[in-house]
C-alpha cells in the first residue's frame, strides 16, 4: 500500500514538473515577447504617428504662408500645390483646399473639384473642427470620415489671419488638408522593427463606436498588448502581438518536446532514485540482523574475505547467553527477544559496533583486530557486567558464557581456526558451569 | 582568487570616479535647463470643442513663455467619453512619464480613485477632483454665473411680453457636478427675477443631435410655446434653436446658453435668429492659463526647497493666485478692463481665489483645496462685441 502511494506521489511530483517547465518557458517567453512589442507600439506611437499628423499639420501651414505673402491672394494655387507636394515629398496628403472667408475656393487636385463653395463651417464633419480653429487660432483635425472604399479622410483645418493695420488679426479663411487613414496609419514602422510582430490601430469613439484605421492581423490578436496615444483627432489605440501569437506553431512543438525530455529525463531520475533506495535496503537486510541491528554472519563472510591474505593479529571472543531457552520457555519469545537485543546493545557499548556480529540463534561473536591481547581480553572479562535484561516491569537475570582466543592471521583458513577455538573455548565454558570466560590465557 | 575580484572591483570603482570628475561631465547649463524642464499632460474634453479650444490655448499661451514647461493636451472623441480619457490616463500615470497633471475630469468619480495612490501634483479645472495630489481647483462658480444668467433671460423674456415667464431646461449628464450646479443656479436665478422655475429637465449627451432631440420634446409638451429655455451649455442652446426655427410659438422664446464660446458670441452680434439668445461666458483661456501658472508655482518652489510635500496645497495656490497679479493671460490682453463693460452680472476674468470648493452637495469634494474662480460674464447682443474682442485678443 505504501510503495503504491509512493508511486502516486513520484507520478504527480513529475507530472508537476513538466508543467511546471511548460508554464515557465511559455511565462518567460510572453513576458520577454510582450516587453518587445508594447515597447515596438510605444516607439511607433510616439515617433511615427505624431509625427505623421505633424507633417500634415505642417502642410496646413504652408498655404497660410503663401497667402500672408500675397497679402491676401491665393495665386497659381494648383501648380504651387504640386510643387509643394514635390518639394516636401509628402505622400500623406490627398488634397489642398483654400477657404477664403469659409467657403472653399481653391482645390487641388482636380478630383475635388465638387468641394468648390462648400460653407466650411457648416460641412459635416468639418464645421465644428473648423469653427474651433477659427476662434482659437489652433491647427484642428477632424474625426476620421468613413468613405465608400472602406478607408477614412482625415480633414486638417488650419485658420488663416491677416493683420489689420493695428496688427490686430483677422481672419481670412482656412486652409484645409486631406489625408487618407490608409497613408497616415498604414505599415505602421513594421518594416522598421526588429521584432515580429502584427498590430490594429483604432481610433476610441465612446458615442459613435470605434474606428478600425489599420489592422494586419487578420482577427487573429490573442490577448495583445495595448498603448494608447493621444493625437489631434482623439486617443488612438495601437494593440500588437507576436507574428503568429506569443507561441508560435513551431515553438509548440519545441515546447511539447522540451516537456517530452523533460518527462523521460525526470522519469530517469526517479528509477534511479528508487533502486538506489531499494539497493540501500537490500544491502541493510543482506549484512544486518533484523532483531538486533548487528551484523550478521554474510557480513562476517565478507570480513573473513577482506583479511585474506593480510597479517592481521585478530582477538575473537565467542558468547552464548546461558539457558536462553529457558527464557524463552519462562517468559515468553518476547523476553527472548528483549534478551538478545539488550544484549547485542551492551555489547556494542563495549567493543562498538563494528565488532560485533551475531552468529546465530543467541550466539555472538566479537572480533577485535590488531589490539594487544591483554586490551581485548580486559574488554572479554566486561561481560561479566551484564546481569541481567529488563523486561515490562520486571528485570530477568541474565549471564553469558565466552570462548575467546587470539592470533596472527593471514588467511581464510587462518581465521576459520580461531574461530574454531574460540568456539571450543565457549564450550568449555558451558562445561565448566556457566558465566566464565575461558582463553584469556592463550 | 576572490582578492582578485576584489581588486578588479576597486579599479573599476576608481575609474568611473575620476571619469565621473572630468570637466567634460560637469552638465552644461543647457543640459541642466533641458533636466529641469517638467512635463505636463493637459486633459480635456472633446478635442473638437471650441470650448476646450480655449482651454488648450490658455495652457500653450503659457507654455509658449515658459521653457521649464512642456505642455502635452489630451482630448477624447467627446465630452462623454470618460472611458477614453481614463485610459489614457491610466497609461500615462503608469509609464510615469509626465511630472504633473491638468485635468478636466469627464467621469470625477473613477478619476479619484485612479489618483488615490498618485504623488504628482494634479490642477482640477472645470470640475473639481477629490484626491490628496490635487492642489488647486480652477473653474466657475457654476451657480452663482448661472444665476446671473438666468435674471438676465427672465428679463429678456418680460421685454418680449412675458408677464410671469417659465422656464425648462436641456441639460448635460444627470447627476454631473457642474449639471448640478447649473440646474441649482438656473432655478434660483429665474426665481430671483420673478420668473417661474418649472423644475423640469430634459436630459441629453451634451450633443447637437441630443439637443434637437429635447427641443422636440419641449415643442410637443409646450405647443403653445415657453419664454425661457436654459440650456447646459452653448451647443444646446444652438442646437435648440435651430431645432425650432420657423415655430412662431417660440419666436420670442428667450434661449440661454453657458459658456460664451466666439462662434456664438458672433452669432448674437451678426444673426438676427440670436436675438433671443443668452449665454453665460466662462473664462477658458483663463483656466487654462492659471492651470499652466500653478504647476509652474509648484514646480518652482520645489526647486526652491520645499520638501514638494503635496499637503501644502494651501500655499501653492496662494502663490498661483499672488503671482496671476503680475502676469495676466494674454500679455496684450486688458480682460478686466474689457469685462467692466459686462456690467453689473459680471465677474472680473481674472481669477479669485475664494477658498471654497463650489456650493451644494458636492461642497465637501473641494474642502481644503484651494479654488480658483475664473470668473463669468453673462453674454447679450449688448456687450457681445467686447467678448468677441476678449476672444480674438488671444489668437497669437
Amino acid at each position: 500500500m505504501k510503495r503504491h502511494s509512493s508511486f502516486w506521489l513520484n507520478l504527480i511530483i513529475l507530472l508537476a514538473g513538466v508543467s511546471a517547465t511548460i508554464v515557465l518557458y511559455n511565462v518567460f517567453v510572453q513576458r520577454a515577447r510582450r516587453s518587445m512589442v508594447n515597447v515596438e507600439l510605444e516607439t511607433i506611437a510616439e515617433y511615427q504617428i505624431k509625427g505623421k499628423f505633424q507633417s500634415v499639420e505642417f502642410m496646413t501651414v504652408v498655404w497660410d504662408s503663401l497667402v500672408l505673402a500675397n497679402g491676401g491672394e491665393v495665386k497659381d494655387f494648383s501648380n504651387r500645390s504640386e510643387k509643394i507636394l514635390k518639394d516636401y515629398d509628402n505622400d500623406m496628403v490627398e488634397s489642398f483646399q483654400v477657404a477664403p472667408a469659409g467657403m472653399i475656393q481653391y482645390v487641388y487636385p482636380y478630383t475635388f473639384s465638387d468641394e468648390i463653395n462648400k460653407d466650411v463651417e457648416s460641412a459635416p464633419y468639418l464645421g465644428d473642427i473648423a469653427v474651433r480653429a477659427r476662434y482659437t487660432g489652433m491647427n484642428t483635425v477632424s474625426e476620421p470620415v468613413p468613405m465608400d472604399d472602406g478607408d477614412y479622410r482625415i480633414y486638417f483645418c488650419h485658420p488663416i489671419y491677416l493683420k489689420d493695420r493695428v496688427g490686430k488679426p483677422q481672419f481670412w479663411g482656412y486652409s484645409i488638408v486631406t489625408s487618407r487613414a490608409s497613408k497616415l496609419f498604414g505599415g505602421l514602422g513594421l518594416e522598421n522593427t526588429s521584432t515580429r510582430s502584427t498590430m490594429m490601430c483604432y481610433r476610441m469613439d465612446s458615442r459613435n463606436g470605434d474606428q478600425i484605421l489599420f489592422d494586419d492581423t487578420e482577427g487573429k490578436l490573442h490577448d495583445p498588448v495595448r498603448s494608447f496615444v493621444s493625437v489631434p483627432t482623439g486617443i488612438i489605440v495601437l494593440e500588437g502581438m507576436w507574428e503568429g501569437g506569443w507561441i508560435t506553431g513551431n515553438e509548440k512543438v519545441i515546447e511539447i518536446l522540451i516537456a517530452a525530455v523533460v518527462l523521460v529525463l525526470g522519469a530517469l531520475l526517479l528509477m534511479n532514485m528508487r533502486i538506489r533506495k531499494n539497493m540501500r535496503t537490500l544491502s541493510q537486510i543482506s549484512f544486518t540482523d533484523e532483531l538486533t541491528g548487528l551484523y550478521n554472519r554474510h557480513m562476517l563472510r565478507e570480513m573473513f574475505e577482506d583479511l585474506d591474505g593480510k597479517q592481521t593479529h585478530i582477538a575473537m571472543l565467542f558468547v552464548d547467553f546461558d539457558h536462553f531457552k529457558t527464557i524463552n520457555d519462562t517468559k515468553g519469545h518476547d523476553a527472548g527477544d528483549e534478551a538478545l537485543r539488550q544484549g547485542a546493545a551492551f555489547f556494542v557499548s563495549v567493543f562498538g559496533k563494528d565488532a560485533c556480529f551475531r552468529y546465530g540463534g543467541d550466539e555472538f561473536l566479537m572480533m577485535m583486530t590488531d589490539i594487544p591481547d591483554e586490551e581485548a581480553f580486559s574488554l572479554a572479562a566486561r561481560l561479566k557486567e551484564l546481569r541481567g535484561i529488563t523486561f515490562g516491569d520486571e528485570v530477568i537475570p541474565v549471564t553469558v558464557s565466552g570462548g575467546f582466543a587470539a592470533a596472527d592471521c593471514s588467511s581464510i583458513s587462518d581465521i576459520r581456526s580461531l574461530l574454531r577455538m574460540a568456539d571450543e573455548n565457549l564450550y568449555n565454558a558451558k562445561e565448566h558451569g556457566r558465566d566464565q570466560i575461558i582463553g584469556g590465557e592463550a | 582568487m576572490r582578492g582578485r575580484w576584489r581588486t578588479a572591483f576597486c579599479a573599476v570603482t576608481a575609474a568611473g570616479l575620476v571619469l565621473a570628475l572630468q570637466p567634460g561631465a560637469v552638465c552644461s547649463a543647457q543640459e541642466q535647463e533641458t533636466q529641469n524642464v517638467r512635463r505636463v499632460a493637459v486633459f480635456t474634453y472633446s478635442y473638437a470643442s471650441e470650448y476646450w479650444g480655449y482651454v488648450t490655448q490658455g495652457c500653450m499661451a503659457w507654455s509658449r513663455d515658459d521653457p521649464t514647461l512642456e505642455v502635452d493636451v489630451k482630448s477624447v472623441s467627446s465630452s462623454i467619453a470618460g472611458d477614453e480619457q481614463m485610459a489614457m490616463i491610466r497609461q500615462d500615470l503608469e509609464s510615469g512619464r509626465y511630472d504633473g497633471y491638468v485635468i478636466a475630469a469627464i467621469d470625477t468619480e473613477s478619476m479619484d480613485e485612479a489618483l488615490r495612490e498618485v504623488e504628482l501634483p494634479v490642477v482640477s479645472i472645470d470640475s473639481p477632483l477629490d484626491a490628496d495630489c490635487v492642489i488647486s481647483f480652477i473653474g466657475t462658480d457654476n451657480e452663482l454665473a448661472s444665476a446671473a444668467g438666468a435674471r438676465q433671460a427672465v428679463s429678456m423674456a418680460k421685454d418680449n411680453g412675458f408677464s410671469d415667464p417659465e422656464c425648462v431646461m436641456i441639460g448635460g449628464l444627470e447627476g454631473g457636478y457642474n449639471q448640478e450646479r447649473r440646474v441649482a443656479g438656473y432655478k434660483r436665478g429665474v426665481e430671483e427675477a420673478g420668473g417661474i422655475w418649472l423644475d423640469k429637465v430634459y436630459q441629453t449627451d451634451k450633443s447637437v443631435a441630443d439637443g434637437g432631440k429635447a427641443m422636440e420634446e419641449i415643442m410637443k409638451d409646450y405647443p403653445d410655446g415657453i419664454a425661457i429655455i436654459a440650456c447646459y451649455n452653448d451647443t444646446l442652446a444652438e442646437s435648440a434653436l435651430e431645432e425650432c426655427e420657423g415655430n412662431p410659438a417660440f419666436a420670442d422664446t428667450v434661449f440661454l446658453g453657458f459658456d460664451g464660446n466666439g462662434s456664438v458670441c458672433e452669432r448674437i452680434m451678426n444673426d438676427d435668429r440670436y436675438a433671443n439668445m443668452v449665454t453665460v461666458a466662462q473664462n477658458p483661456y483663463e483656466m487654462g492659463f492659471h492651470a499652466m501658472e500653478i504647476m509652474s508655482d509648484y514646480f518652482k518652489s520645489q526647486g526652491q526647497g520645499d520638501s514638494g510635500d503635496l499637503s501644502q496645497d494651501d500655499e501653492s495656490g496662494a502663490d498661483a493666485d499672488e503671482s496671476s497679479q503680475g502676469k495676466e493671460p494674454g500679455a496684450d490682453t486688458d480682460t478686466s478692463a474689457t469685462d467692466d463693460k459686462f456690467g453689473s452680472d459680471s465677474q472680473d476674468a481674472s481669477p479669485q481665489e475664494t477658498g471654497k470648493g463650489g456650493s451644494g452637495k458636492d461642497q465637501a469634494k473641494t474642502e481644503g483645496i484651494p479654488f480658483i474662480d475664473s470668473g463669468y460674464a453673462v453674454i447679450t447682443s449688448v456687450n457681445a462685441q467686447e467678448r468677441m474682442t476678449q476672444i480674438m485678443n488671444h489668437i497669437s
